[in-house]
């Protein structure tokens, strides 16, 4: 790894970590603060029984399990906090490479007595550096949060940390799809626009699938599917094919990454 | 051993091609110049030879070191000075050369204070609010900072005033006098001959010569063009080292390669009401060199 690169990634990468981190840390304090109130509001909308099921488990709103503020934020983690933390994982790491090539700066890397494979070890620390920086925030600042607003129920602190990695392996697995996308294309052209496709995309296709079995199949296809942040089940754990999944095709990701981008054609 | 020594290198992208079986090579403490159109391969010459491109066929050693095996080493002794200079624009100059120096593990001390001072930049702007020329100038001191063994200089000339061009000519001289070599692409070709000692001449993707420059300027070639005060007979112009004749109405143009006083006499004997000698374009010098 070159200290050089790395540093001057986290550098040129700080504005929007803190633009994205501040949202993210806004949501996190609203989300909380709120649970109180509207865990209040939900119990009474329930007793109405005008949500039907199906429509619960779209808008993973299930209800009826708010019962402690882990099982109410969840509803929301594996919404709002991930969609947008995971966009924020895709636009790093697809930028963090081809930026180089977009903004006709990789020749003057390129040609520094250095191999692309410390150029893509050393981008690839800097991202993870953001990534781990992020989770590592949102944690603390949520496990503070839950110790103002939780109830007399408490919540499972293990279901909490399982819940969190889980989340760090979705977004993981986006950030480093998006870097190994980049890297196959031509010229480094921005991938931002696909980037923020894919993370939607993914979820509402997987979001679709838990409607009905019939379109059970389009879950497969979204890294969603592969999480699991249904804190409220009184089994609630690691499932091992799922993290098997993330990891293997972070990991392939990662290794294709390397492979390409060592013989990749950087063009003027 | 050659600095540079490059061996049936070709690159094709896809079916259409880039470089084809391009081969020279270039001594230690030359000033070798690489002359081409845009679009004959110049670039793509350098580039492979950079490692930003990887060649479909052929090979290439710099220092005698593989350009694809040992890339890295090869790298610690290249200054590259690109045609385009492309640098992070939120970054000063001053910056932006002290990150350039950590990748050779040298501090910017005394040298790089002499060349700031050589090329007038203020390297406390951004590189995006600095002009092309002073851009081209931070491209320049890059390049020069590690006092690296080679220096591959792409179109160097382009975006420098005069004045500039000659200070850069200044630098060059010192450093290859202290040994560095110079390889020196260009598509001007006055550029090359006031720099360099032997040139390779690209076309459409293929080496068609590789020249002492001194076999080239002995050609004198000139572009010649005269109006006579009466139609000439193409028998008037039966001097050795014309080419390319045409006679239209009184106006005559030709290219000569000879000797300048020659031609001069021979004109002194036409009823001569306009004259123009002027320096050939580039196309101009192939049409003539390899019909």
């Amino acid at each position: 790894m070159n200290r050089s690169i790395y540093f001057k990634e986290l550098k040129l990468n700080r504005k929007s970590f803190i633009l994205w981190t501040s949202i993210l840390v806004f949501i996190c304090i609203l989300l909380t603060a709120l649970y109180p109130q509207v865990a209040g509001d939900m119990k009474a909308l329930l007793s109405t029984k005008m949500v039907s099921e199906n429509m619960q488990e779209f808008f993973g709103m299930r209800m009826d399990l708010w019962t402690n503020v882990l099982n109410y934020f969840s509803t929301y983690y594996g919404f709002h906090v991930i969609i947008l933390s995971g966009i924020f994982s895709i636009v790093v790491g697809s930028t963090i490479i081809a930026r180089e090539e977009g903004d006709g700066t990789a020749d003057f890397l390129l040609t520094r007595p250095l191999t692309r494979h410390q150029i893509v070890l050393s981008k690839l620390s800097a991202y993870l550096t953001l990534l781990i920086a992020l989770h590592i925030i949102l944690s603390a600042l949520i496990l503070v949060m839950f110790t103002w607003v939780q109830n007399e129920n408490g919540y499972n602190m293990k279901s909490f940390w399982v819940m969190e990695i889980y989340g760090f392996m979705l977004n993981l697995f986006f950030g480093l799809m998006g870097m190994f996308l980049s890297v196959l294309i031509k010229r480094g052209r921005s991938f931002v626009g696909p980037g923020v496709g894919i993370v939607l995309g993914s979820y509402t296709f997987e979001a679709i699938s838990r409607i009905d079995d019939s379109v059970k199949w389009l879950g497969y296809i979204s890294p969603f599917y592969f999480v699991d942040f249904k804190v409220y089940e009184t089994d609630y754990g690691f499932t091992w094919w799922m993290v098997l999944f993330l990891l293997v095709s972070s990991a392939a990701f990662t290794y294709a990454t390397f492979k390409v981008y060592s013989r990749k054609d950087i063009y003027a | 051993m050659p600095v540079i020594n490059i061996q049936n290198l070709t690159k094709y992208y896809g079916v259409s091609r880039g470089i084809e079986n391009v081969n020279f090579s270039v001594g230690k403490g030359e000033v070798f110049g690489f002359i081409g159109p845009n679009g004959a391969g110049k670039s793509i010459t350098i580039r492979t030879l950079l490692g930003l491109i990887y060649p479909t066929s052929g090979s290439a050693t710099i220092f005698g070191l593989d350009i694809l095996k040992d890339s890295k080493t090869i790298k610690k002794s290249i200054g590259y000075l690109p045609s385009d200079v492309n640098y992070y624009a939120g970054m000063t100059a001053s910056e932006l050369l002290r990150y350039s120096a950590s990748f050779y593990g040298i501090k910017t001390g005394s040298y790089y204070t002499h060349l700031i001072e050589v090329f007038g930049v203020d390297v406390t702007k951004k590189f995006e609010d600095l002009s092309m020329g002073n851009k081209k100038k931070v491209g320049i001191i890059q390049a020069l900072l590690h006092q690296p063994k080679l220096l591959i200089l792409d179109e160097p000339t382009s975006g420098l005033d005069p004045l500039m061009q000659a200070k850069l000519f200044e630098v060059l001289k010192e450093e290859n006098a202290k040994g560095t070599t110079v390889f020196f692409s260009s598509h001007v070709l006055s550029d090359v001959q006031k720099m360099c000692r032997r040139v390779a001449i690209i076309r459409e993707g293929g080496i068609v010569a590789v020249e002492n420059i001194q076999t080239l300027r002995s050609k004198h070639l000139k572009k010649c063009r005269i109006d006579l005060s009466e139609m000439p007979h193409v028998n008037q112009f039966a001097l050795g080292g014309i080419n390319e004749l045409k006679i239209n109405n009184n106006a005559v143009e030709f290219m000569y390669a000879g000797e300048m006083r020659a031609l001069i006499q021979h004109l002194g004997t036409l009823n001569i009401t306009n004259l123009s000698i002027e320096e050939p374009s580039l196309e101009e010098i192939f049409m003539h060199y390899y019909n």
